[in-house]
């Protein structure tokens, strides 16, 4: 079913967005990817992330106040919605069932 | 610290293309991100990501919707539009005219660059083409280079350098491909090593590169082929009879393998490959012999630097391997594969040879056709835009800024370009067959959008709308609406004439170098085709005779063929004309030196071979049918070898040619057997029989007034009643005039884009001079009336153009001196460069320039002056 799907960086997106509560919009997400992943992270590509998102419903969006360091603009900030929590836990369960049926391997 | 703002103009670009839905997020976002980068990065590199990070929210969703679009002052853009439209109109004689000049400007730059960038491509197909050598056989004492290699070199060389990673040769024979009753010849056969296409990357249709050519008597076929003889592709495992001309072998080669044809930017051309293990028998006493050249070689070496040391280790390698002293005359070049296109021009062999200087000229040419065109279009913007005095004042009145003039003025320059170049790219499709048969080449459509060619012409274009936009748009906002409204406009078209002047200056030094070098290529081709070779040409025929068993009745059928009416007289050879000489043999004579090291061609010929020619005795004696001594102890040398022996005179001395000792018995007018790319090398004539690797295998036949048609069918019966193949013959002029084959076509080229430049020169000289003309139409006729004489009116017009031509002459004619001198130092007999040419060429422009400039001038002397006066 096309929309619903979450890929992998949407998915890292989606749990930033969770993780910053009240301050999520792009460029905290992008600086928090960064530190937490040490991967170089292309700022246009978390706002596209954000906007797949909010199409698919799993984040809401209401622009924020404007501040000096952006050059007196407003932001857009995120907050996840409902579905969205219901989706990331959907997938972590997923995950977490998957892996208890991991044998149990020596490398 | 003072915050730094990030480059306002990727604001602009922000602006531009990004839907207002989202501008100001964005934008804020990025502004964000920069504080951040110049934190971590520093401020230089900062600005630079900012562009970087701003071009990456290019997307879709994200772009002006079309409503948009249509809200701001965009609209004013098809009011642009519009206006270009209607001027194009309006002045439809004048702006077809310059949009079809810059089109023709286009068409030759599009074809050139196909043409140089195909040249460029040669041989890049394959991969690895950068660590993949081919070997030139050097000799460093007569300096002869080659790409036919001696066998053992691959026997000792592999073992011998580890550095070379992979070795492959491939050798042509002529074969004979029998299918049904009927047999056909196929040139470019050639016997290949095992591992030819692996190392090679020719495209495989079926069958496995790794084996297909390890079996004896396997052969690989090309797609044309398959289809000529099975006519269809499916053959692997299908059995070819191949009978090897040469040698008179038969083989039944089974095809274990199809391959793509091979791509018109190939230096190897063949049709067949045989693998090389099915010629062990025939060819096995050449594995271990030094003497013959035959294959051509190629390696493989990963690691560029050490070409150095292999260099190095070569003379002891020879010392090792040929034997003692043999460093002296043997010498391997590694030439790059990317290279044997463009650089082989002093390297024997029978590749279809590039040659850079005409690359470099055509570029050069397709340069200055485009400059012109482009100088023509700009002028003929910027004249014209004169009259759009009022509509530019009212604009202005009207409240349009400078800038959006200068949108305006680009607009309409960006709608004609346009249309210029969807004219050249149409006649670009149209004429390109006619382009591929001049040049010689298959180019495809698909090559006229090939990304390098649509950059060339994507940066002329820019340039040219930069150019044509930019003088326009300058002029055009210094008009004073006021002025311009009320038509007391002041001539505001630079009263200074200094680009003008630059302009004029550019016209004729293009004119002049084009006119220069068709003048010079005209003249050395007329050299060629009327340079005296030696001997007559005139009706006279080669039949070539490669079949063994035939060439031992060579004598009985050149006696038959002398009774056919119409046969002046016929000689048995053992080289066609032309010929790049096969057989080059070691040649010792008296008096030389014990260290010189000397070869020469060995030919064999008949009794008549030299009366049949017509070529001169210049000492001693022709071979004579009496003394039966001539045919194995005597032989003629021709002029070049008997300068090389320095003797006086002809005294009975002998010379060893072959360890055979012989006595020189005449001396041959050097006479040129080959294209005049050549010199004459020192050749030596003998008597020789059947049976011998220089045996004759040639018959030359000289036709007399009688001959008609019916001699050549007459000759071709007498042909039938021995051999069963088709008679080949060549009329010795024509095969004289395909060894200028590429110098025909590459004059055909030049002088078509050498006519195509001038005419646009002239186109724009015309232009510029008509306009000054009616600029200076004021002054001049205020000169006359106070009294001035019409030879004084025009030598004041023609006189400020006097100082630009001769300008334009101290550039153009070195320029063409030395482009040219380039060309004609590739062949060894050549016009030399002179003062005279380059006299006449300045001469022609000059009467071009008087021409055109010549009506213009006259009109405004011989014009009443009230005319031009009356108007205010």
């Amino acid at each position: 079913m096309k929309g619903t799907h979450l890929g992998e960086f949407e998915e890292l997106v989606l749990l930033t967005c969770a993780l910053l509560v009240d301050n999520a919009y792009s460029v905290t997400i992008a600086a928090e990817i960064e530190k937490q992943t040490e991967r170089s992270i292309t700022l246009s590509t978390v706002h596209t992330a954000l906007y797949r998102l909010e199409e698919k419903g799993f984040v809401e969006s209401y622009m924020g106040g404007a501040t000096g360091e952006r050059g007196g603009r407003r932001r857009r900030l995120y907050r996840i919605s409902a579905a969205g929590f219901e989706t990331l836990n959907h997938a972590r369960t997923m995950r977490d069932k998957m892996w208890q049926m991991m044998p149990d391997y020596k490398f | 610290m003072k915050k730094t703002p990030p480059p306002i103009w990727v604001d602009r670009l922000l602006e531009f293309f990004c839907s207002e839905r989202f501008l100001e997020e964005v934008e804020g976002d990025l502004y964000e991100w920069f504080l951040r980068r110049v934190e971590k990065q520093g401020l230089r590199k900062a600005r630079w990501f900012y562009f970087f990070d701003a071009i990456t929210y290019l997307r879709l969703f994200r772009l002006k919707t079309l409503k948009e679009m249509q809200r701001n002052n965009n609209k004013l853009y098809l009011n642009y539009l519009i206006i270009a439209i209607r001027q194009f109109k309006k002045n439809l004689w004048h702006s077809s005219l310059n949009v079809f000049g810059l089109a023709i400007g286009l068409l030759s730059t599009i074809f050139i660059s196909i043409y140089v960038l195909d040249e460029l491509s040669y041989d890049r197909f394959h991969q690895d083409h950068e660590k993949i050598y081919r070997l030139v056989n050097h000799d460093p004492v007569n300096g002869y280079k080659g790409d036919a290699t001696p066998s053992p070199w691959k026997l000792y060389l592999e073992p011998a350098f580890p550095e070379i990673e992979a070795y492959t040769r491939l050798g042509q024979d002529i074969v004979l491909v029998n299918k049904g009753d009927q047999n056909f010849l196929e040139n470019d056969f050639y016997w290949a090593e095992s591992n030819f296409l692996t190392f090679f990357s020719f495209d495989i249709i079926s069958g496995d590169p790794t084996t297909m050519l390890t079996e004896p008597n396997s052969v690989v076929i090309t797609k044309d082929i398959a289809l000529k003889y099975f006519n269809k592709l499916d053959v692997v495992g299908e059995q070819l009879p191949i009978k090897v001309y040469d040698g008179n072998q038969d083989f039944l080669m089974k095809v274990t393998g199809v391959i793509e044809n091979i791509p018109g930017n190939s230096h190897l051309q063949f049709d067949l490959l045989g693998s090389i293990s099915s010629t062990k028998d025939m060819y096995a006493e050449f594995e271990r012999y030094w003497g013959l050249n035959w294959l051509k070689s190629y390696v493989k070496i990963n690691d560029h630097s050490s070409l150095e040391e292999i260099d190095k280790r070569l003379p002891e390698f020879f010392e090792t391997y040929r034997g003692e002293g043999s460093s002296e005359y043997s010498h391997i070049i590694f030439q790059p594969l990317d290279e044997v296109r463009l650089y082989s021009n002093d390297i024997g062999g029978e590749i279809a040879k590039g040659n850079l200087t005409y690359v470099i000229l055509f570029a050069c040419v397709a340069l200055l056709i485009l400059v012109a065109s482009a100088i023509n279009y700009v002028n003929l913007v910027t004249a014209k835009s004169g009259q759009r005095g009022k509509e530019i004042g009212m604009r202005k009145v009207l409240g349009a800024r400078r800038s959006q003039i200068v949108r305006q003025v680009y607009v309409e320059s960006f709608f004609q370009l346009i249309l210029s170049l969807i004219l050249a790219y149409g006649m670009a499709f149209l004429l390109l067959p006619v382009f591929n048969q001049i040049v010689g080449k298959d180019m495809l459509v698909s090559d006229l959008l090939s990304i390098q060619v649509s950059l060339v012409i994507a940066v002329a274009v820019v340039l040219i709308l930069i150019f044509s936009g930019a003088y326009p748009a300058l002029i055009l906002n210094r008009y004073r609406p006021i002025d311009s409204l009320r038509g007391t406009q002041k001539n505001v078209l630079g009263n200074r004439s200094a680009t003008r002047k630059v302009q004029v200056f550019f016209q004729f030094t293009i004119g002049v170098f084009l006119i220069c070098c068709t003048l010079v290529v005209i003249r050395q081709v007329y050299f060629l085709s009327s340079f005296d070779k030696g001997f007559n040409t005139e009706k006279l025929i080669n039949i070539p005779v490669d079949d063994r068993t035939l060439q031992k009745k060579l004598m009985v059928i050149k006696d038959r063929m002398s009774q056919v009416p119409g046969v002046e007289s016929i000689s048995a050879t053992g080289e066609a004309l032309p010929s790049a000489m096969n057989n080059t043999w070691g040649f010792e004579w008296y008096g030389k030196d014990s260290e010189e090291q000397a070869s020469i061609n060995v030919i064999s010929i008949d009794y008549d071979y030299l009366s049949t020619l017509e070529t001169e005795l210049i000492e001693g004696r022709n071979f004579s049918q009496s003394l039966s001594t001539d045919s194995t102890q005597s032989v003629l040398l021709n002029e070049s070898a008997f300068r090389m022996t320095r003797w006086k005179e002809l005294n009975g001395q002998k010379v060893d040619v072959g360890d055979s000792e012989r006595t020189v018995i005449g001396v041959v007018e050097d006479f040129h057997y080959n294209s005049l790319h050549e010199n004459v090398a020192p050749n030596v004539y003998v008597l020789a029989g059947p049976g011998t690797r220089i045996s004759p295998d040639n018959l030359v036949i000289r036709l007399n007034a009688n001959a008609t048609s019916g001699t050549i069918d007459a000759i071709d019966r007498v042909w039938g009643d021995f051999s069963d193949q088709p008679l080949a013959f060549a009329f010795v002029e024509d095969a004289f005039q395909d060894l200028y084959l590429a110098e025909q076509r590459f004059v055909k080229l030049i002088i078509g884009f050498a006519i195509v430049g001038i005419f646009l020169t002239i186109l724009g000289l015309l232009g510029l001079v008509s306009y000054l003309a009616e600029r200076k139409s004021k002054e001049l006729s205020i000169r006359k009336v106070l009294g001035a004489s019409q030879r004084e009116i025009l030598w004041k017009f023609g006189g400020q153009f006097g100082g630009v031509f001769l300008v334009s002459l101290l550039v153009a004619l070195p320029a063409s001196w030395l482009i040219m001198e380039r060309w004609l130092q590739t062949f060894a007999y050549s016009i030399n460069m002179n003062a005279v040419i380059l006299l006449s060429a300045s001469a022609i422009a000059l009467v071009i320039t008087l021409v055109t400039i010549g009506g213009q001038a006259l009109k405004v002397a011989y014009n009443n002056p009230v005319k031009y006066l009356k108007d205010e």
